[in-house]
């Protein structure tokens, strides 16, 4: 039963995240993360074997942020006049295939899929749908659940919509 | 291109418009895919980017593929990525190594210096078959400037150094740098928009103008740097530079600054040899770079940081406007640093470029916005049908006043004294306008001042 409960809370946690980035209460998702959080997508290039450590780079990285470089982007994205989030786009998070990987004391692995569908402006045919695996530390911080590592790896090589939202 | 509209844009050049139609005319863009990208140098990629034999990546002369690879003897060679037999892509993966490209259709095998060197059955089937007349196309000129390197599909173009004019004296001095001069870091970012890729060259076309209105969130949220604010730092837009669009330099007037862009010591202790007095002098005060060279790659060179509380490091990046349609423009930009570059260092450089240029850089993607919004009404039968003409008179006359330019320069090309000019812009425009009519080459536009 021990098991269910930390997949049941993780579950928990992942749902009420999405919903803190879905309603644009980014200040909000700043505190589920830990101070020492690093936060990092590599690019990923198409190869000729489906193998992640072939198609994904160690130098290359869409975003390799830290608390701090995530607060400024939190700040810029809530400045009056950033431009790339005028009009803001409409995101709605899916977080499935939960898996709890291991876990030690205070801290638990994590995998999930993440899908993401955008709707900008109003232009219908401007919806996008961003999908990825996430490998997540969670770490218990004072009794909850924070976000202490995320690794992303996207599906999209390229992309079509300037990487302005959290995932 | 019908007459009449080249006629339209020539007057509209002639007062420093630029009509808002023409930047998605289907007309034009086609003829932009083979009048420009068809005949001028094209920026394929970096040399330090297939650093061993076989090492390999796909890029575009306009939307056409190629294969960018070093071949067994160590060249860097180009190929149309088309099998000689029925045309199809060879080489279907985006990075690599490999010595030859075997076609999954009927097995035709090319090694890496494009020679055809496998055609299953051949005795039985292609036995009159002479396989040095059938192995891979070349773009028929392929050149490099500091390891730059370009293809052009005119084989009557003067050579990459030549076209580059008074640019490549300054290219010395960015890329030739340090003595081991500058290398890749890690792929390319790729991210597209809907923009026509114009909107995107003329950002680097010395629009200063742009920067307190579209970057103001990213700059106050912390990612700038207080070098390039700093109070004796001066803008200096080319009003004349051969061989670019535009190119514009910032200095500190408060010497002895051994600024070197930001590198600094890493600067002072490999400084190339082959630099001129001159050249170091400029890069001992410079304290940021950026141009456009003709048609769609841009360079730019600027103190970034990854968070506010960091300190600002020098970010080289390169940029490519690559053309998918008349609306649409997939951004491309390579990282780049000295090759003496420490290891610690390497991490922070990487970090400063993605927070602000990357595919989630908070610097350009404002950029894109703005981009994005310049071309939505373009296509309007508004700005057709009566003609809406776009704003491009900063610096001229009866704007700005008499071109103020800095005398004591020590390079090439004019320079003005911190003066905001669209001349650059103007330029980019008739070099445009040359290019597709023929009239003259793009590097002999003069625009009025």
């Amino acid at each position: 039963m021990r098991d269910m409960e930390i997949y049941l809370e993780c579950r928990e946690f992942y749902t009420d995240e999405a919903a803190l980035l879905d309603n644009w209460e980014i200040d909000d998702w700043l505190d589920l993360l830990t101070d020492d959080v690093r936060y990092v997508a590599p690019l990923r290039e198409t190869k000729e074997r489906r193998d992640r450590a072939e198609e994904f780079s160690a130098e290359a990285f869409h975003f390799r942020d830290d608390k701090e470089s995530l607060e400024m982007r939190v700040q810029k994205a809530n400045h009056e006049y950033s431009w790339a989030h005028l009009p803001p786009v409409r995101d709605r998070r899916f977080v499935s295939n939960i898996k709890v990987l291991d876990q030690q004391e205070d801290e638990l692995q994590t995998r999930s899929n993440l899908l993401v569908r955008l709707s900008e402006r109003d232009i219908p045919e401007d919806t996008g749908v961003i999908t990825c695996e996430r490998f997540d530390t969670l770490r218990r911080v004072d009794g909850s659940l924070k976000i202490a590592d995320r690794e992303i790896f996207f599906d999209n090589t390229n992309f079509d919509f300037p990487l302005m939202i959290f995932f | 291109m019908t007459t009449s509209k080249m006629d339209q844009i020539s007057e509209s050049l002639s007062q420093g418009y630029f009509p808002q139609w023409a930047y998605s005319d289907e007309e034009l863009y086609n003829s932009e895919l083979e009048e420009i990208f068809g005949e001028t140098w094209c920026f394929i990629g970096h040399e330090t980017e297939i650093p061993d034999p076989g090492d390999y990546v796909r890029r575009y002369i306009g939307e056409d593929p190629f294969i960018f690879i070093r071949d067994e003897d160590g060249d860097v060679r180009v190929f149309f990525n088309s099998c000689r037999h029925r045309g199809a892509t060879l080489c279907q993966t985006e990075s690599g190594n490999a010595s030859h490209f075997r076609c999954s259709y009927h097995g035709w095998t090319f090694n890496n210096s494009g020679n055809l060197v496998g055609v299953p059955q051949k005795h039985e089937l292609y036995e009159g078959l002479d396989t040095e007349e059938w192995g891979l196309f070349e773009p028929p000129r392929v050149d490099s400037y500091r390891g730059l390197v370009f293809a052009s599909l005119n084989e009557d173009i003067p050579s990459l150094e030549t076209y580059l004019g008074d640019l490549a004296w300054y290219f010395d001095i960015v890329f030739g740098l340090t003595e081991e001069g500058m290398e890749v870091v890690g792929e390319p970012h790729r991210v597209s928009k809907e923009y026509n890729w114009k909107s995107g060259v003329e950002n680097s076309c010395s629009d200063n103008y742009h920067f307190v209105t579209t970057h103001q969130s990213a700059v106050e949220a912390g990612a700038g740097s207080e070098e390039v604010a700093a109070s004796d730092v001066k803008p200096h837009p080319f009003a004349h530079i051969s061989g670019a669009a535009q190119a514009s330099l910032y200095m500190r007037h408060d010497p002895p600054y051994d600024m070197f862009f930001g590198y600094t010591d890493l600067a002072s202790d490999n400084l190339n040899p082959e630099l001129s007095e001159e050249q170091i002098e400029i890069a001992r005060n410079a304290v940021f770079f950026n141009c456009a060279v003709f048609p769609n790659m841009t360079v730019v060179l600027m103190p970034a940081k990854a968070s506010p509380e960091k300190p600002a490091y020098p970010v080289l990046f390169v940029r490519l406007h690559k053309p998918l349609g008349e609306k649409e423009t997939e951004s491309w930009r390579w990282c780049m640093m000295p090759k003496e570059t420490p290891e610690e260092d390497r991490r922070d450089i990487t970090d400063a470029f993605m927070a602000s240029f990357g595919s989630s850089g908070i610097f350009v993607a404002d950029d894109q916005a703005a981009w994005e919004r310049v071309t939505q009404p373009t296509d309007s039968v508004f700005a057709d049908k009566f003609d809406v003409q776009l704003n491009y008179e900063v610096g001229k006359e009866e704007m700005s006043g008499d071109l103020d330019i800095y005398e004591e320069w020590p390079g090439p090309g004019e320079v003005t004294d911190g003066q905001m000019i669209d001349l650059g812009l103007r330029k980019f425009h008739k070099m445009w306008y040359n290019s597709l009519t023929g009239e003259a080459s793009p590097h002999e536009a003069e625009v009025p001042r």
